[in-house]
């Protein structure tokens, strides 16, 4: 292995702020596995089903109408990169997640374009998580994830599910997309969760 | 890393001299991987922009502001200094004298690289099969190898048009706006006599 | 995004198999479409590679390194052809 002179590359940025083994980015890259979805707002909903009595569900119309937050958070991908005070407004999952009673301990997120990840509802009540339909003012580009993106900042960012349709509440943790390829199941940025075993 | 050619302000060709280089062929890529002090290692896919036939391997790399190894091969890279490459690599897209033609060759900005090797190839293989390239570029002064098109252009059998996409000259007689099925049609109407 | 095509995951492919594999032929299941490697759309940017089929959108090939090694996987094609190196 010769070393490439005058080569740093991305370094990890030492910082409080900072998971180990991130760098911080002032832009914000696109990460996709696959084509964007592009559903139209009139067929869009977010329903809540699984292990509830009924499943509940919003139109888009319903959803705008639901009280909105403005959240100014870091976010960590796997990739390595760190964003710090992204700002956004949506709609937190408590509310959401009001609407339909449960005994369900973990919930996977399910979106246009097949994607899935699973979370523990613990972490997603609590003011720690929001359906986010708008960033920095404006509405959220489809590259990122509109019109709406599962939120969880505390979480590795593939957990901020994009394009987001819904959550199935479940008794049993069932991996999602990534998950199931070998990331971790749970990815806490702090301590480098990124692959299973870690 | 043995010269470096600036293309246009963005974009700067490289020429390595390669030990025990196995040859490639035109078309093919390479993996150019750069390591830091500490074992911190990246890698970046680039095309092979210079003949099977010629002394050096050459490479044409685009500047991304945001990006972690073009800017280093740009602008910090200097003759003398070496890099590890992973290749060739691509057996799919590539082009040799054997494979006869017709060949239609169509390329948008930096997609223009691994169209020079086998227009090089082309030449030093002494090929008889007609070629007709069509390139877009935002700019005639963002054309990639505008000079050595033009001279490859002056072969009977090598036809090279040229679509600009944001700007052109005052005289521009060539194509304008983005390549689309209709320009793709007008392009290939008189192609091979056809 | 637009996705990058097969010629992407050639250089880690021939790593991993010693061979160019951007020529060989595969069939998605999701469709029956028939291509080769160098024709997959690859969806490079996230936390792994992700190659789909042009026509359907099928996953046809996962890729990722995680700490020094390789994860592959080939949900959805079939009857790999290797023509000979
Ligand atoms: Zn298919």
């Amino acid at each position: 292995m010769a070393v490439s002179r005058g080569f740093v590359g991305r370094r990890p940025t030492d910082s409080a702020r900072v998971p180990p083994g991130q760098y911080v980015t002032r832009d914000f890259p696109v990460l996709s596995a696959g084509p964007t979805p592009y559903t139209p707002l009139d067929t869009w909903d977010f329903t809540v089903r699984g292990l509830v009595n009924r499943p509940v569900s919003w139109s888009w119309q319903a959803f705008r109408a639901l009280p909105h937050e403005n959240i100014t958070v870091d976010i960590h991908c796997v990739t390595k990169w760190t964003k710090l005070d992204t700002t956004w407004s949506g709609v937190s999952l408590d509310t959401l997640l009001d609407a339909a009673p449960t005994q369900a301990s973990h919930a996977l997120a399910f979106c246009d374009g097949g994607y899935t990840t699973n979370v523990p509802l613990a972490d997603l009540r609590g003011g720690k998580a929001w359906v986010v339909d708008e960033y920095d003012g404006q509405p959220l580009d489809p590259e990122h994830g509109g019109p709406a993106r599962l939120l969880v900042p505390h979480l590795y960012f593939w957990k901020s599910a994009k394009w987001i349709r819904g959550l199935e509440l479940r008794q049993a943790d069932q991996p999602g997309f990534w998950e199931m390829f070998g990331y971790h199941n749970y990815g806490d940025p702090w301590k480098e969760q990124r692959y299973q075993g870690d | 890393m043995v010269s470096k050619t600036v293309e246009t302000p963005r974009v700067t060709t490289i020429a390595v001299a390669i030990q025990d280089w196995p040859g490639h062929r035109a078309g093919q890529h390479v993996d150019v991987r750069l390591t830091a002090p500490d074992g911190y290692q990246t890698e970046r896919s680039y095309s092979i922009g210079s003949a099977p036939e010629d002394a050096y391997v050459s490479l044409t790399v685009e500047r991304l502001d945001d990006g972690e190894v073009s800017p280093y091969l740009v602008d910090e890279l200097r003759p003398g200094d070496e890099i590890e490459l992973r290749g060739p690599v691509g057996g799919y897209f590539a082009w040799d004298n054997e494979l006869g033609g017709p060949l239609f060759l169509v390329a948008g900005g930096s997609g223009l690289v691994p169209f020079r090797s086998m227009l090089r190839h082309h030449r030093a293989s002494g090929s008889r099969v007609p070629v007709r390239l069509l390139c877009s570029a935002r700019s005639l002064e963002l054309l990639i190898y505008r000079e050595e098109l033009i001279k490859l252009a002056a072969d009977d059998l090598v036809d090279v048009s040229v679509t600009l996409t944001r700007e052109a000259p005052d005289d521009w007689r060539g194509y304008r706006g983005r390549i689309d099925p209709a320009l793709l049609a007008g392009c290939r109407h008189g192609c091979f006599g056809a | 995004m637009q996705p990058l095509d097969g010629n992407a995951i050639a250089g880690v492919m021939h790593d991993l198999f010693a061979r160019d594999l951007t020529t060989m032929g595969y069939q998605c299941t999701g469709c029956g479409k028939t291509g080769v490697v160098a024709e997959m759309a690859v969806y490079a940017s996230g936390p792994g590679t992700v190659a789909r089929c042009r026509d359907c959108d099928t996953i046809l090939l996962m890729l990722s390194e995680r700490r020094g090694m390789y994860c592959l996987d080939a949900p959805g094609m079939t009857h790999p052809i290797l023509p000979l190196a």
